[in-house]
């Protein structure tokens, strides 16, 4: 498994231009960066165009580089940061946006597996920006609560308080299923 | 001797901690991790928190999905070849501090500024051979505060 000492050395690598070091960050990163940017853009097609972009930022400031933080945090804060840029046009050029949600959902599992995953998924997508991003930082993509603070730009209790409340909001959304299932 | 106990965790910490970060202990703050696995241990009312929340945890993985697309895959595959001129700063030579790097550049300034005198053209601009572009990445060597430059900073605060 690689570690976060291995992503230095790949940079270091991608630095001077290594495109393999830099194919290797791509398959190590880039499935959590997806739905990370799915959850916040609630829309599968951006997401990716904002992995894209993220990526093309890493390599061309690859030289540049210099690794105060994990690898995986520098990543996720441009990749959010990015998220954030659109979800400030989308809120000003289309205050709508939220009637267009694209279901994040992918065909991959049974049925009930699936209306669940999708039912999760759009109840995730329905929080408050930075509730979801909390959430998605800490509970999807396991960054640790100081990273996701950091990259938030909150204290880690602000963090806390985005987190309950979001769980306490899903919860109360999700309190059929939750019965359901238990 | 000095008590080295870690001071015990309320049981209204330990709520807190269950409705943040749900049942996993790894994701809770490091300083608190061994008092909370501890009170799990030895209180009813903590299993019962976190039994609930193990059960909300399970539902909320079931959403973990997004794997990127063949076409995002391919995309980024071809981000080498396709941006290494945009690079900014190529690393000509591998410094590995910003000392080093500057001593580097000063070097090659001077070494610039000599070989003009010693050519003695007489008139032409230092570096007037040299491409604008090429003058800009030299510049930008090792440099990385501009990293965010265009990346807009986020509001502070909470919701």
């Amino acid at each position: 498994m690689l570690t976060d000492e291995d992503d230095h050395r790949l940079m270091e690598r991608v630095a001077e231009g290594d495109a393999a070091a830099f194919r290797t960050l791509v398959a190590r990163h880039t499935s959590s960066l997806t739905a990370h940017a799915t959850r916040m853009l609630r829309n599968a097609s951006e997401a990716e165009e904002v992995v894209q972009e993220a990526y093309v930022r890493l390599w061309k400031q690859a030289p540049s580089y210099r690794p105060d933080a994990k690898l995986k945090t520098f990543l996720y804060g441009i990749a959010h940061h990015l998220c954030i840029d659109r979800l400030r046009a989308r809120k000003r050029h289309d205050a709508d946006a939220v009637d267009d949600l694209v279901s994040t959902d992918r065909p991959s599992g049974g049925i009930q597996e699936r209306e669940l995953r999708s039912r999760v998924q759009a109840e995730v997508a329905g929080l408050p920006e930075r509730q979801r991003a909390a959430l998605s930082l800490v509970h999807f993509e396991e960054l640790s609560n100081i990273e996701a603070a950091r990259l938030l730009e909150v204290s880690v209790e602000a963090l806390e308080s985005l987190l309950s409340r979001a769980r306490r909001t899903l919860k109360e959304r999700l309190a059929n299923v939750v019965e359901q299932g238990g | 001797m000095a008590d080295t106990k870690q001071p015990e965790l309320s049981l209204d910490r330990f709520s807190a901690l269950v409705e943040a970060y749900g049942a996993d202990f790894d994701r809770f703050p490091p300083s608190e991790r061994a008092q909370a696995r501890a009170l799990a241990l030895r209180s009813r009312d903590a299993q019962r928190l976190l039994e609930a929340a193990r059960a909300f945890d399970g539902l909320l993985a079931s959403a973990r999905d997004n794997l990127p697309t063949v076409a995002l895959e391919s995309v980024l595959d071809r981000i080498p070849e396709r941006y290494t001129q945009e690079r900014r700063g190529v690393r000509l030579l591998p410094f590995r501090s910003r000392p080093q790097a500057a001593l580097a550049a000063a070097a090659a300034v001077l070494l610039g500024l000599l070989s003009g005198q010693l050519a003695g053209d007489g008139g032409s601009e230092p570096f007037s051979n040299v491409d604008t572009v090429e003058q800009a990445d030299i510049a930008s060597l090792t440099f990385a505060d501009d990293l965010f430059d265009d990346l807009t900073p986020e509001e502070g605060g909470t919701e």
